[in-house]
């Protein structure tokens, strides 16, 4: 599972993965705080689709943190203000940074797609409700 | 004329601050920013959108320091960004990829997944609801668990999901993404087919406004243009003074993904970036009809305008489509097709600033039209006095209009209002 998706499931999935995943680390390795999870912004850029051109839309306030567990490095970004979750983001990211140690993230791969199947059928249900709004014309008779 | 130096009003202003305070506390109603932000998410929405920053807990906070001035609060969120770090910046968000929770289009009635219409007001009734005045928690309950029957999201509806999440039911509209309604148009050869202009954006923010500018930083300021002005200019084009109506060729609401690439890699793969999280979006492209001249041959064709704003700020987002046509078109004749004015106006932040600080003394400078006028008017009556004397009304006008120059401000109100602006700009 590439950093995308497996980003995308933790910070949208329930938040006890993360903290038990990075609680893993924290006790395989010896961590070093790096950068501490400080608030700070990030420009969101995007492509309308008029002329296809990019332009920035604004900032969104995130978090981030940086941290070393073992010899490997991790990144953890998150928006909003979650200090918690932007240090739990990064020492899951220096986990997968690793090859190989004693935390096989292989492993962790089944937690994150059962998580990922529960955050699905969430949104399928959102879907299936703004479903119900879907607008059926049906043509009326003309009299002639 | 000479100046003097004056100072005062200090302890004037620590009053009229613990005033305020005093007013804001003895409403006796304190609410918690959380329950603003659930409860006026529209208001959130405003206050984000023209503060160009999403972070809904603090434009809540905002809001509830601010009582509830929109105006007021953007100029506090905006102070706040001012004060961080802004270490990166997003991979180009793709609104195709949006998870749509609402799309319509005034241009065709069938379009690929249909009408969404997701929950609006358009077709409701503007009439104030009076069971809202008395309504308690436990019947803002009963009417959550009722819908929620309702629509079949009821306790337990959630496993169901999961077992059923196996077997999506409408391929990628079950997920919320949507086609673009005018990618149909585009197959078809009556709007063009662009490809992707990776040309560095223009930031507003980093710099002053230059003329012509950049189309990036004109839509960069429309979005986070007050909402009302960005409606007003929109509105104005539409009635005369731009270009013809236009048709709102997709109209869509919905969450889109924010991502970082990984920092330091020049060219990171879209599956190696960091999801940061979503954000609500809502998108707008209007077709607009015009006419174009060659060789003598006059030919009819369609042009795109285009808006996007954070939120559901839907109305703003199709104002704006209007005026990025406008600007686009740019015939000075039309105020809406003139940069200089569009975008110099629509800033919320700059427009309150600069009208607010009418507000300030510029005691010296109407002294000096005081003089300028009370000059004039002395030469008026040396005139009139060498030819025949003025009338007695005439002469009590005179005199009444002196007194009330005279009674403008008293000079301890003068060097209190002083200390203000000097104290303003210290702050």
């Amino acid at each position: 599972m590439r950093r995308r998706e497996r980003t995308r499931i933790l910070v949208d999935g329930d938040r006890s993965l993360a903290r038990s995943m990075a609680a893993e680390v924290e006790r395989a390795f010896p961590v070093e705080v790096l950068d501490d999870p400080r608030e700070g912004l990030v420009m969101v850029k995007v492509r309308e689709s008029a002329k296809r051109q990019t332009f920035y839309l604004g900032e969104a306030l995130m978090t981030s943190c940086r941290v070393k567990a073992g010899d490997a490095q991790g990144l953890g970004i998150v928006m909003g203000d979650d200090r918690e979750l932007a240090f739990d983001l990064a020492l899951i990211d220096a986990a997968f940074a690793r090859d190989g140690g004693p935390i096989d993230t292989t492993r962790w791969e089944e937690r994150l797609r059962a998580e990922r199947a529960r955050i699905d059928a969430e949104r399928a249900l959102e879907q299936a409700v703004t479903g119900n709004t879907r607008v059926d014309f049906s043509t009326m008779e003309v009299e002639l | 004329m000479g100046y003097v130096a004056v100072r005062g009003g200090g302890l004037a202003i620590e009053e009229s601050l613990k005033l305020l305070e005093y007013q804001r506390a003895h409403s006796g109603v304190t609410l918690e920013p959380d329950a603003i932000r659930r409860a006026f998410p529209d208001a959130i929405d405003q206050v984000m959108g023209e503060s160009s920053l999403y972070a809904p807990d603090l434009a809540a906070l905002a809001l509830k320091q601010a009582r509830g001035s929109i105006e007021e609060a953007v100029f506090l969120l905006r102070a706040f960004r001012s004060t961080l770090e802004r270490p990166y910046v997003s991979r180009a968000v793709d609104t195709s990829e949006m998870r749509v929770d609402r799309r319509i289009s005034a241009a065709f009635k069938d379009i690929p997944g249909g009408q969404v219409l997701g929950a609006t007001r358009d077709y409701s009734h503007r009439l104030i609801d009076f069971d809202l005045a008395h309504e308690t928690p436990e019947d803002q309950r009963e009417c959550a668990a009722e819908l929620e029957r309702h629509f079949g999201i009821e306790e337990g509806a959630l496993d169901e999901a999961l077992l059923a999440a196996d077997t999506p039911t409408e391929g990628s509209a079950s997920e919320g993404r949507y086609p673009k309604v005018l990618d149909y148009l585009r197959s078809e050869g009556i709007l063009p087919i662009c490809d992707n202009d990776d040309a560095e954006p223009v930031d507003v923010t980093m710099g002053a406004l230059e003329f012509p500018c950049a189309r990036s930083a004109r839509l960069q300021t429309l979005s986070r243009g007050m909402t009302q002005a960005v409606e007003a200019f929109g509105y104005a084009a539409i009635r005369g003074y731009g270009p013809s109506h236009p048709t709102v060729g997709e109209l869509r609401h919905g969450m889109a993904e924010v991502c970082v690439d990984v920092p330091g890699e020049e060219r990171c793969d879209a599956e190696d970036a960091y999801y940061l999280g979503s954000i609500p979006l809502t998108e707008v492209e209007s077709v607009f009809e015009v006419e174009t001249e060659e060789a003598g041959v006059t030919t009819l064709s369609f042009e795109i305008g285009y808006g996007l704003v954070m939120g559901g700020a839907e109305t703003k987002a199709i104002a704006m489509s209007v005026l990025d046509h406008c600007l686009d078109l740019g015939d000075a004749r039309y105020p809406t097709q003139d940069e200089e004015f569009v975008l110099y106006h629509v800033d919320g932040v700059e427009a309150q600033g600069f009208i607010s600080h009418l507000k300030l003394p510029h005691y010296v400078t109407f002294q000096s039209k005081l003089d300028t006028v009370r000059t004039a008017r002395s030469h008026e009556s040396d005139a009139e006095g060498s030819g025949a004397a003025p009338s007695d009304a005439e002469a009590a006008d005179v005199e009444a209009h002196a007194a009330e120059s005279d009674g403008g401000a008293s000079p301890d109100e003068a060097s209190a209002a002083v200390d203000a602006t000097v104290d303003e700009k210290e702050r």
